[in-house]
């Protein structure tokens, strides 16, 4: 199985998480900035994240032949601070950067007037920079916040399938569908969503748009829990193509609007896993380049 | 569009406007690819670097010719500061351009030895090898540039990384390596053949 894990705070998590990832198959991630469970009170700290987020964490996972990219943003729980919305005008200068996939996250937390002029502005600079956006879906008012959310995008100019809306569940995830943006779920391993109801979403509305991530940081996650989602998918009937196509194509599909995905392997990696078979068809044409991996589920 | 295309776009670009140099700089893989330049000799891009590298250094150049020294000293600490690590690297790899090609303005020297200084101080190989280059060589002070050449044994970076090592190696650099081959041979770990050959005494020729 080969993983891609769309959404996921590498910097918050250690050097033995980045092994069982690579060991799990997990190739390539994105780190999406976000607030850091203590209030940032200057811009300088935003600046300094988001060097270690396109810079050392890069290295980092580059260490354990894990592709690394970021998203840039303010987060919506930041927004509301004065001093923290200064960020915004040193943005730019991140959003050129080759590992930056993406805007984000952005969207709203407690939907307060000073958030939505945040996202609004994060949804310009996306179309200036040509980038897809990762919006995070608010915890509280779930339900009325996606649709809100939904319409900022819809106002905004920026197409629908440059956008991925997060966090959904059961309750958002058809407003989502019918927007045509892409949906997000994270898989924790008590809140948000698990691997049973994600499958049975799965089941429901198929696999096309749908990135599956383990948002996994200082909280109580698990980086291992797209893999655990993977293996539920083969248990309840998903076809391994199924499952390539929701952990690692449709990731990459999806960032790739950017211009700058890289999931090319590692140097010194023996980063090659088998894609599926489709019917005893690999659809490559010759023999793969490398020898298959000791890796390989 | 192809590389050649790419770097003749960005060459006129940065000519133009070297203000908006970044965003050249920024792009330069997307631009250009970043093929390594010999996987053979240097898998990690370490010594010789990649295609994105070597454009990135171009534009530096490009750089220096469009605008004054007191101009250009601004621009590299600029977009030394702005840039990620493969930008912060270019500016490094430029500044060994440069200075293979010839002498350097006063302005240039002052500021690319801050920034070598601000590369020896990160824990990214690449930048510290790029940071102990043409321009470290010529410009860099004996004390730093010794921590530079036995930093680059703790992060596994060859020697040849090093410009001007054995014209520079002295008494002070050789007790260094000799002390640390001590204490890697009293742990039990591997003297690595450029360490053992920096902690040999210094031939007199």
């Amino acid at each position: 199985m080969r993983i891609f894990d769309p959404h996921v705070h590498m910097s918050a998590r250690t050097t033995d998480d980045y092994e069982a990832m690579y060991a799990a198959g997990v190739r390539a991630v994105v780190e999406p900035a976000f607030w850091l469970g203590q209030p940032r009170t200057g811009v300088t700290s935003f600046v300094d994240y988001f060097d270690l987020i396109t810079g050392w964490e890069r290295f980092r996972a580059s260490q354990f032949g894990i592709r690394h990219h970021a998203t840039i943003g303010l987060n919506p729980k930041e927004a509301n601070d004065p001093r923290c919305r200064e960020v915004m005008a040193e943005l730019p200068r991140f959003l050129v950067r080759e590992s930056v996939v993406a805007i984000g996250e952005t969207g709203y937390d407690s939907m307060t007037a000073a958030e939505q002029d945040v996202f609004e502005e994060h949804m310009s600079l996306a179309l200036e920079y040509e980038l897809p956006v990762l919006v995070h879906t608010p915890h509280r008012d779930k339900l009325s916040g996606t649709q809100r959310t939904l319409d900022v995008v819809a106002a905004s100019g920026v197409a629908p399938e440059l956008v991925v809306v997060d966090h959904l569940n059961e309750l958002t995830v058809d407003i989502v569908a019918d927007s045509g943006c892409w949906m997000g779920f994270s898989i924790y391993p008590d809140t948000k969503m698990d691997e049973q109801r994600m499958v049975a979403i799965l089941q429901r509305i198929g696999t096309d748009r749908i990135l599956i991530n383990s948002a996994a940081d200082w909280g109580r996650s698990d980086v291992l829990k797209t893999l655990k989602t993977g293996e539920l998918m083969l248990e309840s009937g998903f076809t391994e193509a199924d499952v390539d196509r929701v952990l690692w194509q449709n990731p990459i599909d999806f960032y790739s609007q950017s211009g700058r995905v890289d999931v090319t392997p590692l140097p010194g990696f023996e980063a090659f896993i088998a894609p599926p078979l489709f019917e005893g068809n690999s659809v490559q044409r010759g023999a793969p380049a490398t020898t298959p991996d000791a890796v390989r589920a | 569009m192809t590389a050649e295309e790419w770097m003749a776009r960005a060459r006129e670009a940065v000519r133009e406007k070297p203000t908006a140099a970044l965003r050249w700089l920024a792009q330069a893989g997307i631009g250009v690819g970043r093929d390594l330049v010999d996987e053979a000799s240097d898998p990690h891009g370490q010594i010789l670097g990649t295609t994105a590298d070597a454009a990135r250094a171009e534009l530096i150049a490009v750089l220096a010719e469009a605008q004054t020294p007191q101009e250009f000293a601004v621009s590299v600490e600029t977009l030394y500061a702005q840039g990620d690590n493969d930008v912060k690297r270019g500016v490094l790899r430029g500044l060994n351009l440069l200075t293979e090609r010839g002498a350097l303005p006063d302005e240039t020297v002052t500021a690319g030895v801050a920034l070598v200084h601000d590369a020896l101080r990160a824990n990214d190989p690449r930048l510290v090898a790029s940071g102990m280059g043409a321009f470290a060589g010529a410009h860099l002070d004996q004390d730093t540039w010794r921590q530079g050449v036995i930093k680059l044994v703790f992060m596994d970076v060859p020697f040849s990384a090093v410009a001007r090592l054995d014209e520079r190696r002295d008494a002070e650099l050789g007790r260094m390596a000799r002390d640390l081959v001590r204490e890697r041979s009293s742990a039990g770990r591997v003297i690595t053949t450029d360490l053992g050959t920096l902690a040999e005494p210094i031939a007199k020729g």
